[in-house]
């Protein structure tokens, strides 16, 4: 299991784009990926559980990665972060 | 039967007439079409887009920029929820926040067996409107207030239930 924080760096905040650009680079892989925030938790892959957070731009949020390609998974996430969800 | 005789009433798909505030606001009653007719998704498109226009969030042009998103990626969610919105590359056509909701009693088909009851259009800038969809989201994960949302006739109650959502 992997975990890091990241800082949204994203001109609209987190919801729609953003949200739905890292739905869909982890959903081809197997590992569980978790984002929490503000107490809350929402499934990566699920663009509805992502909006739920309500997460803006310059807030942090822990992202949790857990599976047989973890390593890879966190590699893009850490990609689409520094990119600030480029499209 | 009965569906057909409020189409004859009202035509397809009802709206509120009055603003829910003073002054402009990113959904109010105005953009909420209750009853609306199943339809292909590009036409539910079209449909919300075309009162994200009308009522002056929007330049015509915006819809090209929402079926262009709909055709790179599904903006259905989950839960009976579709978010068509446009690619980034249409940004200076919204000319300022708002969000549109067409409620589909019999659903519209976004493909992948998934089937919208609500199609939800948006057209954001800036951050004024996440609250908005934060609470649209959180309000839709419980399937309850889908079903709730889905046979609402009115749309105060709409407004409502996504009001209550507790950010």
């Amino acid at each position: 299991m992997l975990s890091k924080e990241f800082m949204v760096n994203s001109e609209y905040g987190f919801h729609l784009r953003p949200a739905q650009i890292l739905m869909e680079s982890i959903t081809p892989f197997e590992s569980k990926v978790i984002l929490k925030f503000n107490g809350k938790e929402a499934n990566a892959k699920s663009l509805l559980n992502l909006m739920t957070l309500g997460l803006d731009n310059g807030q942090s949020v822990t992202v949790v990665v857990d599976g047989p390609d973890e390593n890879e998974v966190m590699k893009i996430i850490d990609k689409l972060f520094e990119d600030g969800f480029d499209e | 039967m009965l569906a057909g005789l409020s189409l004859l009433i009202q035509g397809n798909c009802s709206n509120g007439k009055k603003s829910y505030f003073m002054s402009k606001q990113i959904l109010s009653e105005k953009n909420i079409l209750l009853n609306c007719k199943t339809e292909s998704k590009f036409a539910a498109i079209e449909r919300v887009g075309n009162v994200l226009v009308s009522e002056g969030y929007v330049t015509p042009k915006y819809l090209e920029g929402m079926k262009a998103r709909e055709k790179k990626f599904t903006t259905y969610i989950g839960n009976g929820i579709a978010i068509p919105h446009g690619v980034n590359e249409y940004k200076k056509e919204i000319i300022e926040s708002g969000i549109v909701i067409a409620q589909y009693p019999k659903g519209v088909d976004f493909g992948s067996n998934n089937t919208a009851f609500l199609v939800i259009g948006i057209a954001g800038k800036g951050q004024e409107h996440l609250d908005i969809l934060t609470k649209i989201a959180l309000s839709v994960q419980d399937e309850h207030n889908v079903k709730r949302l889905t046979t609402a006739n009115d749309p105060k109650e709409i407004i409502s239930i996504i009001d209550e959502a507790m950010m």
